[in-house]
């Protein structure tokens, strides 16, 4: 950990900050403190207060490791903080303190021992690993279950700051082993730990013995630790029906449980099971309802948060399945804003036909609610959007809502018109009484486009129509001519597209209002026209005034051909259909594939893992062993054989930072089938755009290949007798310096695909991999990182 | 799922304390949560939300933010509900947590956070084991200076120690419901559910196994099968007895036994804990206390309350602490309340009339008369509001629900002691709300604001009317 700069302004709180380091310097090395332990305490305890405040106490480091070897526990515990604190800044003086701990890892209270060997862990420096190990593997076989958790963590950390040792001293058999360890957080602690040090090589090796021994134990964990043998059970693929059942049915009492984390846990497992079998999911999102509705309403307003984003994923999936439950969605007095906004939305999805009227009523009471009145009325209009049936009710209110004469309400309120009247343009005579009586100038751009839009459409019913479109390009033109009021570049674009776009509204506006009242709008139309065509700095939109001209004066230079009069009536107000589902109702990728992530922050970012995580976790079976020669066994690998890890499959890369570029060639992951079912272009092509994870490889390159080199290539470098298998050359081609050339393979039911683009002008060969038929996630990863070193070594001759 | 940092911040967005568990996280990332969360508009913060890699999760305690990191897609519930231990936890080590208990504590603040969360993984959270391996000077005397600190109990229980020991050996029981209610403007419920909690507070030495029975509905059809011919008397019972909804247990309840027939026996934790949660959502539950609010506005800007109470439990209940708050239009002045029972004022920071009752029997109708006078000017949003009138309330030895307690039996087999159990029942609102209906003004200028079946409802008939009115009355 970095030190943390100090605060200037809390640093203005000690006036003198380089007088109290030195001050407490003096206190710690005066021999009345030193032997007096309440006193000592004092004094460590300001020096934590201190650094706890941001105030940089690393002076004082080789003090603090002096009181290391105080009797009193406080103390020590208090130096512990202080030193994992600092020692990385303090890396040559770390070592100082090592021996203390080391001699604390052997104290007789299994309390230091912990204590002792969780600090030694936390040091963070890499000069400590050679002196960890011994206290690692000794407190693995503790007989203090306190120790042996810590040692559990301390296998994790030490992972981390030096995966090579890790490896090299088979931790991993020894966590799986303790797996079956009789205490519980050991246990539970170790599935943790397993599942962290193995994610780079698709999680911890889950077998039915190890699920059944830990359904049996599942009541023992505390709340944490189940969760975490939860997630693991999340790995796990029924072999067949029968145990899924089985399963599920000894996990269902869990569902009692008081825990929200819990109850998620075991929903997440449930989800991830029935997948396959679509009726099962369906059934198991029911079971689901109940209990999240009891955390919705109990929990704090965080949880239930978390609860209401999991339930809209649900319904999302499977609209119907909170509609019953839709009195859970009301406001309560204490809601914060972000549980309201998120019941609105659960408010507007759950409506159907039975209950909307309930729904529209609440959701009306929440429009004079000033801090999401905006939001209720857009929901409102999306109810009755969905909902036929609620239509008038909503009109009912929007009028009501209306006759506040609150511009804020009124800005909305015409956008969801507009959106009403897409859908149900037959029922405009319901409108009428609100637009008659209520439109203003409004301020919003949306606002402006969608009264324009009404007006072009509907304009033949609301008789004020000319006159406002009078105003309103009597208002744009004035505006364009005044000096813009905002100075800044970005406010400006942004004005200049506002007015650009409002601008072909009202022009399209007006020219179908001519057809329909003709003598009032040539007056408007005629000037407009022309000022659009004489003087308009944008091209398109002059263009578009120039051909609605040409077109209208083509037809009236002829005021005897009734029949090109009509053909312009026919192209300007040819007959809309109603709109029927907009995009935002639409499914959704983000549908189908939350339930890969349920119960995790994908559900409530909305989003897939890979968007908004950038972590890369290692992968330990890449980590070259430090004692053992390089490995050179290429065989075909299973990714999740359980003692990869511990063969160590070849390689020479230390490859922590999981770099697709250093992903080693000599690494098959995957085997490829010797003699594949051949693709057809637009096969290849729709695999390609259908798979969802993928990855680029960046290589430097030594000699430009040809379309032919680059064909050979790929088909010497394997075929049915070659031992990785057979890769296949779908087509090459160039696009001027760059040769481009598709290839694929098998393997199993998984196609891999491949794009090699071969770039002569800046020598470099970019490498684009697929994997189509797999999880879609990052269990993909050793997967397509495999096959593209195999594609690495195919054009080996040309890097 | 771990979590790599956590930080306590003021609302302000200072940093008061940090915890970085695991390294991998710039402490700077705490500026950018001030960024959204403590600058940004209110209707763009949410609880989670992620920038640059990393996961923020927060959540607010009095003055306090307590705010997590994660690189990794962590559970959210599960981070969620390590910040609401954390802050659990703390209270009960310093009564109150805000700020200055935090800055005052931060030694016991720190060694907690360092027990209850190893590398980024919560460990055991569990205050009683806790306040095994570290004391407060709240929790009496350091005792570890004399005995050295204890290792936290091990073993397949992990909630009780052994060798517990109580003079008198005791076990108290409150069952907890709490009614949240919403009441249209008609006077129909909108939304009513009773959420219940079993609080215990277990003082019993050794390794007690205890056996609660409840009068739950399918206990009864359970027996009811078993039973060989028609029980009269069971069947009576059953009528009598709730229906539970998504009951909720402790760790220490067996689930499984639960699962098969319905009995809740358990090896408790020392000391309170909550037992069981269950909910009864019943969707038409009769409010318990009605508050009708007659609104009379008089010319010269003063305005006139109204307000009916009425009580609709039994005579022989009584509800303790009631207090009606009615909200009245904001800068009011010289206010002049009356009523016929409790001390009415007027509390100008709540915008509110706040109607206190120390007692209140059941079956009993009061009156408060208020009169206030108005602000000349009022701006629009302030014209629109009609906020809910909201009743606070505890009524003693009730269930709403009617659930009780049959037996609870304890059975410890090695010390074999007599002990007492002690059963209390509560009844108090939660989210308890009474809508007022829009104002519908008449010619004489009076106004309904709630109120029983009001003859021009919300309906769609009779939207236009109220519009037409209350332009009226601007």
């Amino acid at each position: 950990m970095a030190a943390p700069a100090p605060k200037p302004d809390q640093g203005a709180y000690f006036a003198d900050r380089k007088g109290e380091v030195n001050e407490l310097r003096a206190l710690i090395r005066n021999p009345i403190v030193e032997h007096d332990p309440a006193k000592k305490r004092e004094v460590i305890k300001r020096v934590t207060t201190y650094m706890t405040q941001g105030i940089d106490m690393s002076g004082l480091f080789s003090d603090m490791v002096m009181s290391v070897v105080s009797k009193d526990f406080t103390v020590k515990k208090l130096v512990y903080q202080y030193l994992c604190y600092y020692a990385t800044v303090q890396e040559d003086l770390t070592i100082l303190v090592i021996n203390t701990l080391r001699r604390d890892c052997k104290n007789e209270n299994p309390m230091v021992r912990g204590l002792a060997l969780r600090s030694l862990s936390s040091l963070r420096v890499s000069s400590v690993v050679e002196y960890l190990v011994p206290h690692i593997t000794a407190g693995l076989t503790d007989a203090s279950s306190y120790v042996r958790s810590a040692a559990v963590n301390a296998c994790i950390k030490l992972f981390h700051i030096s995966p090579a040792t890790f490896k090299e001293n088979n931790l991993v058999d020894t966590l799986y082993e303790m797996i079956r360890d009789r205490d519980a957080t050991v246990a539970g602690n170790c599935v943790a730990a397993l599942n962290e040090i193995l994610a780079g090589d698709g999680g911890i090796q889950i077998n039915r013995p190890l699920v059944t021994y830990m359904l049996n134990r599942l009541g023992e964990f505390n709340e944490w630790h189940a969760m975490r043998v939860l997630e693991l059970l999340q790995g796990y693929a029924p072999q067949s029906e029968e145990e899924l059942y089985d399963i599920m049915n000894l996990l269902e009492d869990r569902f009692r449980h008081a825990h929200s984390g819990v109850m998620f846990g075991v929903a997440a497992v449930f989800l991830k099971f029935a997948r396959p079998h679509a009726r099962l999911h369906e059934d198991v999102c029911r079971r689901i309802v109940d209990p999240l509705v009891t955390f919705l309403s109990t929990s704090p307003p965080e949880i239930a948060y978390v609860c209401l984003a999991h339930a809209r994923a649900m319904q999302e999936r499977f609209p119907g399945l909170f509609d019953t439950a839709y009195r859970t969605f009301y406001f309560r007095i204490f809601d914060p804003l972000y549980v309201k906004l998120e019941k609105l939305e659960m408010l507007v999805l759950v409506a159907n036909e039975a209950n909307a009227a309930h729904i529209v009523a609440e959701v009306g009471e929440y429009c004079t609610e000033m801090d999401v009145s905006r939001q209720a009325i857009r929901a409102l209009g999306r109810i009755a959007l969905r909902v036929g049936k609620a239509l008038d009710q909503v009109v009912g209110l929007l009028q009501e809502l209306l006759a506040y004469e609150v511009a804020s309400f009124a800005q909305v309120i015409v956008v969801v018109i507009q959106d009403l009247l897409r859908k149900y343009p037959g029922s405009y005579e319901k409108f009428l009484p609100i637009l008659g009586r209520h439109l203003y100038a409004f301020d919003t751009a949306e606002a402006k486009e969608a009264l324009i839009w009404i007006l072009g459409e509907f304009g033949e019913y609301i008789p004020a129509t000319p006159y406002l479109l009078e105003q309103l390009i009597e208002k744009v033109s004035t505006q364009s001519a005044a000096p813009p009021d905002d100075p800044t570049a970005g406010g400006r674009a942004k004005r200049e597209s506002e007015l650009k776009s409002i601008k072909f509204q009202l022009l399209t506006a007006a020219t179908k209002l001519l057809f329909k009242r003709g003598p009032e709008m040539q007056q408007i139309l005629g000037p407009f026209l022309g000022a659009l065509i004489n003087d308009c700095q944008q091209a398109d939109l002059r263009d578009r005034a120039l051909l609605i001209y040409r077109t209208l004066s083509c037809s009236a230079r002829q005021p005897n051909d009734d029949g090109l009069l009509e053909l312009a009536h026919n192209v300007f107000l040819a007959p809309k259909s109603a709109s029927g589902v907009f995009t935002e109702e639409m499914t959704s990728e983000f549908k189908e594939r939350i339930f890969d992530e349920f119960n995790s922050c994908s559900v409530l970012l909305r989003q897939p893992a890979s968007h908004f995580i950038k972590t890369v976790p290692i992968r330990l079976s890449q980590i070259e062993a430090q004692a053992t020669p390089a490995n050179t066994e290429s065989g075909v690998l299973d990714p999740y054989s359980p003692d990869e890890a511990t063969r160590g499959a070849g390689g020479d890369l230390l490859n922590i930072g999981g770099a697709v570029a250093t992903a080693a060639p000599a690494a098959p992951l995957v085997s490829l089938e010797p003699n594949p079912e051949r693709l057809t272009p637009p096969q290849f092509q729709a695999a390609w755009s259908g798979a969802p994870y993928g990855e680029t490889l960046e290589l430097a390159m030594r000699a430009v290949p040809t379309q032919t080199d680059l064909q050979q290539a790929i088909a010497q470098s394997s075929g049915p007798t070659h031992e990785l298998g057979s890769l296949l050359c779908l087509a090459v081609g160039a696009v001027g310096p760059v040769v481009k050339g598709f290839l694929y393979a098998r393997s199993g039911p998984k196609l891999l695909l491949g794009e090699v683009q071969a770039n002569g002008a800046a020598m470099q060969l970019l490498v684009k991999i697929k994997l189509a038929g797999g999880a879609g996630d990052h269990t993909d990863q050793p997967t397509v990182r495999a096959f593209g070193a195999i594609v690495q070594q195919a054009l080996g001759r040309f890097l | 799922m771990c979590v790599s940092a956590i930080f306590v911040l003021d609302l302000q967005g200072k940093v008061i304390l940090c915890r970085n568990y695991r390294g991998d996280v710039p402490l700077s990332a705490a500026d950018k949560f001030v960024e959204r969360v403590v600058e940004e508009e209110e209707s763009q913060v949410k609880p989670v939300f992620t920038e640059g890699g990393i996961t923020y999760t927060y959540i607010k305690h009095t003055n306090l933010y307590f705010l997590a990191f994660t690189t990794r897609n962590a559970n959210a519930a599960m981070v969620l509900m390590f910040l609401y231990r954390l802050v659990e936890t703390f209270q009960t080590y310093f009564n109150k947590l805000e700020e200055e208990s935090i800055r005052d504590n931060f030694v016991i603040v720190y060694e907690l956070m360092d027990e209850m969360m190893d590398f980024g993984y919560p460990q055991s959270c569990d205050s009683q084991v806790l306040q095994t391996t570290i004391r407060s000077n709240r929790l009496g005397p350091a005792s570890q200076q004399k005995r050295g600190p204890q290792a936290p109990p091990t073993g397949i229980i992990s909630w009780r120690q052994e060798g517990i020991r109580y003079k008198q050996n005791q076990v108290f029981l409150d069952v907890i419901e709490q009614v949240n209610l919403l009441v249209s403007s008609t006077g129909t419920p909108l939304y009513s559910e009773i959420v219940g909690s079993l609080v215990m507070n277990c003082e019993l030495s050794g390794m007690p196994d205890l056996k609660l029975g409840l009068n739950d509905k399918l206990v009864f059809e359970h027996m009811q099968m078993e039973s060989a011919g028609p029980n009269p008397q069971l069947e009576q019972a059953r009528q009598k007895a709730v229906d539970l909804e998504d009951v909720r247990f402790h760790q220490c309840v067996r689930l499984a036994k639960f699962d098969t027939d319905r009995t809740i026996s358990f090896v408790p934790p020392d000391g309170k804990f909550e037992l069981m949660s269950y909910r009864v959502s019943k969707a038409t539950l009769k409010p318990l206390i009605w508050v009708e609010n007659t609104v009379e506005k008089h010319a010269g800007s003063r305005v006139e309350f109204n307000v009916k109470l009425s009580s609709h439990f039994k005579p022989r209940s009584q509800a303790n602490n009631v207090e009606v708050i009615i909200p009245v239009p904001p800068d009011c002045d010289s206010p002049d309340t009356e009523c016929s029972i409790g001390s009415c004022v007027y509390a100008p920071e709540r915008d509110a009339l706040v109607w206190s009752i120390k007692q209140l029997q059941g079956g009993k109708q009061y009156l408060l008369k208020a009169q206030l006078g108005l602000p000349s000017v009022q701006n629009e949003e302030e014209r629109m509001k009609r906020p809910p009138i909201t009743v606070k309330f505890e009524i003693p030895y009730f269930t709403l629900s009617g659930i009780q307690v049959r037996y609870l039996k304890v059975l410890e087999e090695k010390l074999n002691y007599q002990s007492l159990p002690w059963v209390r029942y509560l009844t108090k609102s939660g989210d308890y709300q009474l809508r007022q209906a829009d104002p519908e003004g008449t010619a004489s200028g009076s106004m309904r604001m709630s109120g029983t079946p009001a003859p021009q409802s919300r309906g769609v008939g009779a939207m236009a009317q109220g519009v037409g009115s209350s332009s009226r009355h601007r």
